[in-house]
């Protein structure tokens, strides 16, 4: 294992479209209220594209970000992996129009369903391929257009649910400050908690689909709830035990932002105090796989993300999918 | 004089609440107590780890107060599967 190549993350860039749908906007679609919703959720605003505009813009804008910053070109890009349960079509992957639009003429790529695990999953595909050898630059997506699968007229999963995306340069790393361990899990007798019904090979779309509104996310609040209650502390104690830290040692929590109630329980589970944690989920509400790097970015804009930080991001979604991920930050 | 279960019961709802033990009574309702539907799946799934047991979620969503959430609870250490909580 001497000469085990390890990857670390580069470059970081997001985007979210500049329309914002606030609660008071929510109380004029549907019967709810500000302080309901803030007092549930913790979410003042979210971010919705215009119509027309899909996850592969959102996913193009946050990865010329991270180029830019990194200071290379889309054609230095090699693979392309891109979590997300909005593609802009059923086929082809959005990886590949992004690959297009970017440029990045040399890349492949695909996408990951793994809905709010999907940047998790995506960063560790991304990460053997570095450790592997194989390549040396995967850009690593999480994007989702969420409005366009919501019903505006279900209050329990309309204030919700925002749109968004980040992007993640992968290279090796040449020191500590890397990509550390993962742990993922898939439960999938969740499966019918939190979910899509229709749109696939088992409800293709019809008439009778879309009368019964079978198109948009159909979520069980409290089973969803309570599992990511408790998985998102169980994989956090897990990853962090098994590379001999505790929750002293992190620098930075960084939590799928699905509810503030949720990240604030797992929080209190690991013994971390609100300084350790980044909470954006007021500015754009749950963004799917778009959360975790726009909560990393606003990490670095509020200083709290320096090279070498231990930093723990642990997220649970839709499947339901589990994961988590230990990185020292590297720039 | 409350027994050694419902007790530790009212100390966890304190704790998951973060509230003062002594707002906490046998009688007290989930809504007395500021409890809504998320602190009450929170404060169940902390019951569930304290004493090693599953409360299904449909048993759960029923229970609004301190005493149905004993009931269950003590229904549950003793194998009892009937209780439903409601």
């Amino acid at each position: 294992m001497a000469n085990l190549v390890r990857a670390k993350i580069s470059a970081l860039g997001t985007y979210v479209p500049p329309r914002l749908l606030t609660n008071a906007d929510l109380e004029k679609m549907v019967e709810t209220s500000n302080e309901w919703i803030l007092e549930r959720t913790g979410i003042r605003q979210r971010h919705i594209v215009d119509k027309g505009v899909a996850t592969s813009h959102l996913a193009v804008e946050a990865s010329k970000k991270a180029l830019a910053e990194r200071g290379i070109s889309a054609t230095d890009v090699e693979a392309i992996f891109l979590g997300t349960v909005t593609p802009d079509m059923m086929f082809p992957a959005t990886a590949c129009l992004v690959q297009d639009k970017l440029g990045a003429k040399g890349a492949w790529g695909f996408d990951i369903s793994a809905a709010c695990s999907g940047f998790v999953y995506a960063l560790q595909t991304g990460a053997k391929f570095v450790e592997s050898g194989a390549h040396k630059k995967v850009l690593v997506i999480g994007a989702d257009v969420m409005s366009s699968i919501i019903d505006y007229t279900d209050r329990a999963t309309c204030v919700i649910f925002g749109d968004g995306a980040g992007a993640v340069l992968i290279e090796p790393a040449d020191n500590g400050n890397c990509l550390i361990d993962f742990i993922h899990e898939v439960d999938g007798s969740g499966g019918c908690s939190l979910n899509m019904p229709a749109g696939g090979s088992l409800n293709p779309a019809s008439h009778e689909t879309l009368d019964k509104k079978m198109h948009y996310v159909h979520q069980d609040g409290q089973a969803v709830f309570k599992y990511a209650v408790r998985k998102m502390a169980e994989v956090s104690e897990k990853v962090l035990q098994r590379n001999g830290f505790t929750g002293k040692d992190v620098n930075l929590f960084v939590p799928h932002q699905a509810n503030k109630r949720i990240i604030m329980s797992s929080a209190d589970r690991l013994g971390l105090k609100e300084d350790r944690i980044i909470i954006n989920i007021d500015e754009y509400g749950n963004t799917t796989a778009g959360t975790i790097p726009l909560a990393l970015d606003s990490a670095r804009q509020q200083g709290r993300l320096k090279k070498g930080d231990l930093v723990l991001i642990a997220s649970v979604g839709a499947g339901f999918t589990v994961g988590a991920a230990l990185l020292r930050w590297a720039y | 004089m409350v027994d050694e279960i419902t007790g530790k019961v009212m100390h966890l709802i304190a704790a998951v609440k973060k509230i003062p033990e002594e707002n906490v009574t046998t009688e007290s309702t989930f809504e007395q107590l500021g409890l809504d539907s998320l602190d009450a799946i929170n404060l169940i799934y902390e019951i569930e780890g304290e004493f090693n047991i599953s409360v299904p979620d449909d048993v759960a969503r029923s229970i609004k107060d301190v005493q149905q959430l004993v009931a269950v609870l003590k229904a549950n250490l003793t194998g009892d599967t009937t209780y439903t909580g409601t």
